[in-house]
């Protein structure tokens, strides 16, 4: 088997949004998004792309070989896997992209259930809307944390108006990212 | 009449898919279909009807995430008895209660306890039973250690015949790695009445892999495939294989042997119908001869021991190795693996895993022991073991057709081990000696082999399932019996055609150069007739001669991989002194401050010849570490190279403690520290870093490894009496569990210092967990370590 299987799934939905509750009804399944971020990231948006990616449960066999023999290769090759899976993301992204261009739509930047508040506990309903188990062989634990653990779930909205797809799509910065330990860490205050 | 006596004289036609017809009737993508049995129960019994009225023989109820962790305990019983009497209501054949996966992995590569998830199993199977099902079909299962759990629930708690498929991708194998045929063997030894394939790939694509199945099925093999791999067309969620290429795809299937068929997602009423015609045209049911062979697997390898040679490690046996045996008794997990992952790398086929020592619970280790070994490596396991629930534990908890190591002519040995090698489907290992000892002729030993595959055979074991040990006696006490040895062996395969083993180092105990003695023995053997020799891989001379013997036999085609491997042996020079003539020109600290694990291991033994390990410590390790920590603090170096470093260290404190073990045991020891990934938490890389650290610095360090219960951690603390604990979490999720740690600790009234770190900790989580200290970094926890025993 190799290290790293690449795989991701993506569906276009209608959405609702639901002013009163600012929730964001995915049409045509039982799942919402919840949570002040999200709703601004959808808010004017016409549908959601919902998007699994993941590199598969062999990379975590290696991975936890390398922690026994070496560990230096562990913390790189996790490392690795990390960077790898977030160019899935943008791959699949750029294919997103074309599907939206295609009907007229624009898309704003991608965004993860855990960033802002936006809950981790909507990965139970994310999932199962993407049959991401029968599809990609993603589980999840008790905690919301994803198996394999390089998997990433994300989503962007497409919207009519070139304007309104914001913010636009462009590299994340290291501000919207959880790691306030990284040595490299640019742009903003360390903790 | 029962299902699976109908299926002897029948092939068998399953319905088509239910989720995807529930979503046509109105289900929200995303819903739980099996609500529908309570709140729709007029859709469900209506697509039920279609399948009966199109001629399908079995209707699995609308069940298949009805379990514990998806639907409350309280609904289960209503839901699941509802489900069963919708699909009787329909008047099928026979009725499937159909279960599917339970949505977690389980442990260690994911958080699900075995036991959980067997509890999950046993639930719904008796509450199945009880409403009336005729059968338990266990399907899309990707996890074959999740699938046995399942296996395990059914079959211990009813009296239903379980159908087993498992879902395959492109590649042929599992989302977890299973292959075909290491399904095929794994599932059939746990006693299923059908096995075969479901769901994820349309019927032409799993072809090859039901074929592979077919060589060495000897129960019924199902198919039932999706109408093709599902694509996505603007919105709407289309399956590519149409009713008529369904169709033929399974004649060809039918031909080739499979017994029961029907559909999966994207298959409706009317591709089962044109499987009845198909099945009504053609009656006749094909039998295939299937292959025999002695194989065992792990979950994602299958070794055939009657077609090459094997090698089995052996160096997982505690006797006579006191480092070893240290680190069964502390649960030094990574030493344990370490000596896994070097026999693997020096050419071990199988590993044999032996932690038998009187002062541990022995069945407990064997099980953490295979688990955790089964999840960095895939290489197949033997479970050796003299202890009856040592040997279950081992074969419970082990993923796929496990090596039993043994039985021997014995009445009580026969009694106590047949029954567990049968209910596990192990491949039994048979020592050539009874109640009156060992035989001192070849024929004699070969009599008690035949007794034991007899009565083996009364137990329903086969002979392919056993392997005869024709047993090594030591050159140096019983010289004349080591020709008895290869003389039992030529006669075990010219009269018995049984697949042999043995532990050939044992003849040259005693005796000097004991590894020419033993590869020696080792090509007698090996001609005689021995097929799988338990031995020391990394052994150069040894490993020389299986390299060698592979070449010989044709196993190691073209010499490839002769080849490739050959490397002189220095028989009797050291090889230290070999590497000494190349010169270790620098010092330890250089070494380690460069990152150069060989040579600072080579070093520290040329300096452990003058100096004492105290002095070694102080004036190489200390010195050496202080400083590159002073550079990673300063930015001059990073994270992979003070790693390197620390792993120097570590290589080099592992020869300062074989080196001690020696003499006069001294307390280095700087104090104990606990560490732990909390509870739900798997990622452990950073963890394993502080642990290196802290044990560079000489801090003694009890670590609990990932998903740490809470209670573990706080009865460990208690019965250790340690007093500093440090845990990590990375998740803000997982930071919960953190402080219900802490919390638990607290309450039990434990003197307990904390430190904690991760990734997304920092001041604010240290305080919202209640725990004393933050580090930001391997080398803050150092600092904290060493100024809490400073103050101690």
């Amino acid at each position: 088997m190799a290290i790293a299987q690449p795989k991701f799934i993506y569906q276009i939905f209608p959405i609702q949004v639901n002013e009163v509750r600012q929730q964001i009804q995915v049409v045509g399944t039982t799942f919402a998004f919840t949570g002040q971020d999200a709703y601004n990231h959808l808010q004017k948006a016409e549908k959601v792309a919902l998007l699994v990616t993941t590199l598969g449960i062999a990379i975590e066999k290696k991975i936890r070989q390398y922690e026994v023999m070496d560990l230096t290769k562990a913390l790189i090759l996790d490392t690795c896997g990390t960077a790898y899976i977030e160019e899935v993301c943008n791959r699949a992204e750029c294919q997103i992209e074309a599907d939206s261009a295609a009907t007229g739509l624009f898309l704003n930047r991608r965004f993860s259930p855990g960033y802002g508040d936006c809950p981790l506990s909507c990965q139970k309903d994310f999932l199962t809307v993407m049959q991401a188990q029968q599809r990609l062989g993603l589980t999840l634990t008790e905690s919301n944390l994803m198996i394999p653990r390089k998997s990433v779930t994300a989503f962007s909205g497409l919207f009519q108006v070139k304007e309104d797809a914001r913010p636009r799509r462009k590299r994340l910065e290291c501000l919207d990212c959880s790691l306030n330990a990284c040595t490299y860490r640019r742009g903003g205050k360390t903790c | 009449m029962l299902v699976t006596e109908y299926l002897a004289t029948h092939p068998l036609l399953f319905d088509g898919a239910m989720g995807t017809m529930l979503q046509k009737n109105g289900l929200p993508i995303g819903g739980q279909p099996e609500y529908f049995n309570l709140s729709h129960p007029d859709i469900v019994q209506k697509i039920h009807e279609e399948y009966v009225q199109a001629g399908c023989d079995v209707i699995s109820t609308n069940t298949f995430q009805a379990n514990g962790t998806k639907i409350p305990s309280a609904d289960l019983p209503e839901i699941i008895a509802k489900g069963v009497a919708l699909a009787k209501a329909a008047h099928p054949k026979f009725v499937a209660y159909d279960m599917g996966p339970i949505g977690q992995l389980l442990a260690p590569v994911g958080t699900l306890s075995f036991e959980a998830a067997y509890d999950y199993f046993k639930e719904q199977a008796c509450l199945a039973e009880a409403a009336g099902a005729d059968l338990i079909l266990i399907e899309t299962m990707s996890d074959l250690f999740e699938m046995k759990a399942a296996i395990l629930a059914v079959k211990e708690h009813t009296q239903l015949p379980v159908f087993a498929t498992m879902t395959f991708q492109e590649d042929q194998r599992t989302f977890l790695g299973t292959d075909a045929v290491t399904a095929t063997l794994t599932l059939q030894g746990l006693g299923v009445a059908a096995l075969g394939v479901n769901c994820s790939l349309g019927p032409a694509a799993l072809t090859p892999i039901v074929k592979e199945m077919l060589r060495y099925a000897k129960v019924p093999v199902i198919v039932q495939a999706n109408a093709g791999l599902p694509e996505m067309r603007g919105e709407t969620t289309y399956f590519p294989t149409e009713v008529k290429e369904y169709t033929a795809e399974l004649q060809g299937l039918l031909a080739a042997g499979i017994r029961i068929i029907g559909g999966c997602c994207g298959t409706t009423p009317a591709y089962i119908a044109n499987l009845r015609n198909l099945l009504d045209e053609s009656q006749t049911v094909t039998a295939v001869p299937r292959e025999k062979t002695t194989a065992i697997t792990s979950g994602a390898t299958t070794v055939h021991l009657n077609q090459q040679l094997s090698v089995i490690g052996e160096r997982l046996n505690p006797t006579g190795k006191k480092r070893l045996k240290e680190a069964i008794v502390t649960e030094d997990m990574t030493y344990i693996f370490k000596e896994a992952l070097q026999q693997v790398n020096a050419g071990a086929d199988i590993l044999d895993v032996n932690v038998g020592l009187p002062e541990i619970d022995e069945a407990a280790m064997m099980k953490t022991v295979v688990t955790g070994i089964q999840e960095i490596t895939t290489v197949p396991l033997q479970i050796d073991s003299s202890s009856i629930p040592a040997i279950e534990a081992g074969c419970r908890y082990y993923n796929g057709k496990p090596l039993l190591n043994s039985v021997n002519g014995k009445e009580e040995s026969m009694a106590a081990i047949f029954p567990i090698a049968k209910k596990y489907g192990a491949v039994v290992l048979g020592l050539c000696l009874d109640e009156a000892g060992i035989p001192e002729t070849a024929a004699g030993r070969v009599a008690i082999a035949e007794k034991i595959i007899q009565r083996a055979a009364e137990y329903g074991i086969e002979k392919a399932d056993i392997m005869i040990d024709p047993l090594v006696l030591t050159a140096s006490a019983q010289q004349e019996q080591v020709q008895v040895t290869l003389d039992t062996l030529r006669l075990l395969k010219d009269q018995l055609g049984v697949c042999t083993v043995a532990g050939v180092s044992n003849v040259s105990f005693g005796l000097p150069e004991r590894e020419t003695l033993t590869s020696h023995f080792l090509a007698a053997a090996v001609g005689a007739g021995l097929d799988a020799p338990i031995l020391n891989p990394l052994s150069p001379i040894i490993a020389n001669t299986i390299t060698s013997l592979k070449v010989i036999n044709g196993q190691d085609k073209e010499a490839k991989h002769y080849i490739a491997n050959s490397r002189p042996v220095v028989l009797t020079e050291k090889t230290t002194t070999n590497k000494a003539d190349e010169g270790i020109h620098g010092t330890l600290k250089e070494y380690i401050v460069q990152g150069r694990k060989a040579e600072a291991v080579d070093k520290i033994r040329e300096l452990l010849a003058t100096l004492s390990p105290l002095s070694v410590v102080n004036q190489e390790f200390i010195p050496a570490l202080d400083g590159i920590g002073h550079q990673f603090e300063k930015g001059e170096i990073f994270l992979p190279q003070l790693i390197q470093s620390a792993e120097s260290v570590k290589a080099a404190q592992e020869v300062l403690k074989s080196h001690l073990d020696g003499v006069e045991k001294t307390d280095t020891s700087q104090g104990r520290i606990l560490l732990a990934t909390v509870e739900g938490d798997i990622h452990d890389i950073g963890k394993n870093i502080v642990k290196m650290m802290l044990e560079n610095y000489g801090f003694d360090v009890l670590d609990l490894g990932k998903d740490v219960p809470v209670e573990k951690v706080v009865a460990t603390l208690a019965t250790e009496e340690i007093r500093l604990c440090g845990l990590s979490a990375l998740m803000t999720t997982t930071v919960q569990n953190m402080k219900r740690t802490i919390a638990a600790v607290k309450a039990a009234n434990l003197d307990v210092t904390f430190f904690v770190g991760g990734a997304v900790l920092n001041e604010e989580y240290r305080a919202f967990v209640d725990a004393d200290y933050y580090a930001k970094d391997a080398l803050e926890s150092v600092e904290i370590a060493q100024a809490f025993f400073a103050e101690e």
